[in-house]
């Protein structure tokens, strides 16, 4: 159990950069109506639609199994890198998909 | 309402960028010693800092959550009716940041454990400066945004 913790880190992570990068949050928030609709589903609101919340859930469902089939001993020596080293590219891929804000 | 969550929110962030700076100096002057501030700012048992840095970075986000939709209707909006898409740029990169630190609380709780190996060890360093890092950037981000167009 003490090594789903760190797989579950890892997990996540790679699924928020997969979400991420493919649009596909598992829903949708409509702050002007403040309705919820599945992102597959939209709903045709007047106003802005959020998807973070969508993009953290979806993040966080897919990590839980996939955490799972992680060997525990992958933490134990060097393959403990993976938890600071790969956050770090994910931020980066976030920061390279985002780059149209700042051209 | 809204301005009571977020000073909520910005009371939180303080502490939590206080736990995670005394952490990460913590590790930066282990075994040096000394009587300088920096040294005796250091001189904390980084361990005991652990559980706070997890309840207020997810206490946090929780807020964050809250004030989200607010932010979304009333700052980011008249941000694109100004041509500032910078600075909506600014606060997405804060929001994945915040949602990937979310997600590195179990890594960061796990790989701080006092029976740690020392390779675990050496990653407790880069996962801690990368907490810090993001608490930083997400307090400085969320400052320069609330100057320009505050909620409320």
């Amino acid at each position: 159990m003490k090594a789903f913790a760190p797989a579950y880190s890892l997990a996540y992570c790679i699924a928020y950069a997969v979400v991420f990068v493919l649009d596909a949050p598992l829903f949708l928030y409509y702050p002007m109506e403040g309705r919820f609709a599945w992102s597959w589903a939209p709903y045709a609101s007047i106003g802005p639609a959020m998807a973070w919340y969508g993009l953290v859930a979806a993040a966080a469902l897919v990590a839980a199994p996939v955490a799972l089939l992680v060997p525990p001993r992958m933490f134990a020596g060097r393959g403990a890198a993976f938890l600071w080293l790969l956050p770090v590219s994910v931020l980066g891929v976030c920061a390279w998909r985002l780059k149209f804000f700042f051209a | 309402m809204i301005t009571t969550l977020l000073i909520l929110h910005g009371l939180i962030a303080v502490a939590l960028l206080g736990a995670l700076s005394h952490q990460c100096a913590s590790l930066w002057f282990a075994g040096r010693g000394g009587s300088s501030f920096a040294a005796r700012y250091a001189a904390v048992n980084p361990q005991r800092f652990v559980r706070a840095v997890v309840v207020c970075f997810a206490a946090d986000l929780i807020l964050a959550a809250l004030i989200y939709p607010s932010y979304r209707i009333d700052v980011r909006i008249p941000f694109e009716e100004m041509s500032l898409g910078w600075a909506v740029g600014l606060f997405e990169l804060k929001e994945h940041a915040g949602g990937i630190g979310l997600g590195l609380l179990p890594a960061y709780a796990f790989l701080w454990r006092s029976d740690a190996t020392p390779a675990q060890r050496g990653a407790r360093i880069g996962i801690t400066v990368l907490l810090a890092a993001i608490v930083w950037w997400d307090f400085l981000v969320g400052h320069v945004l609330n100057n320009i167009r505050g909620l409320a």
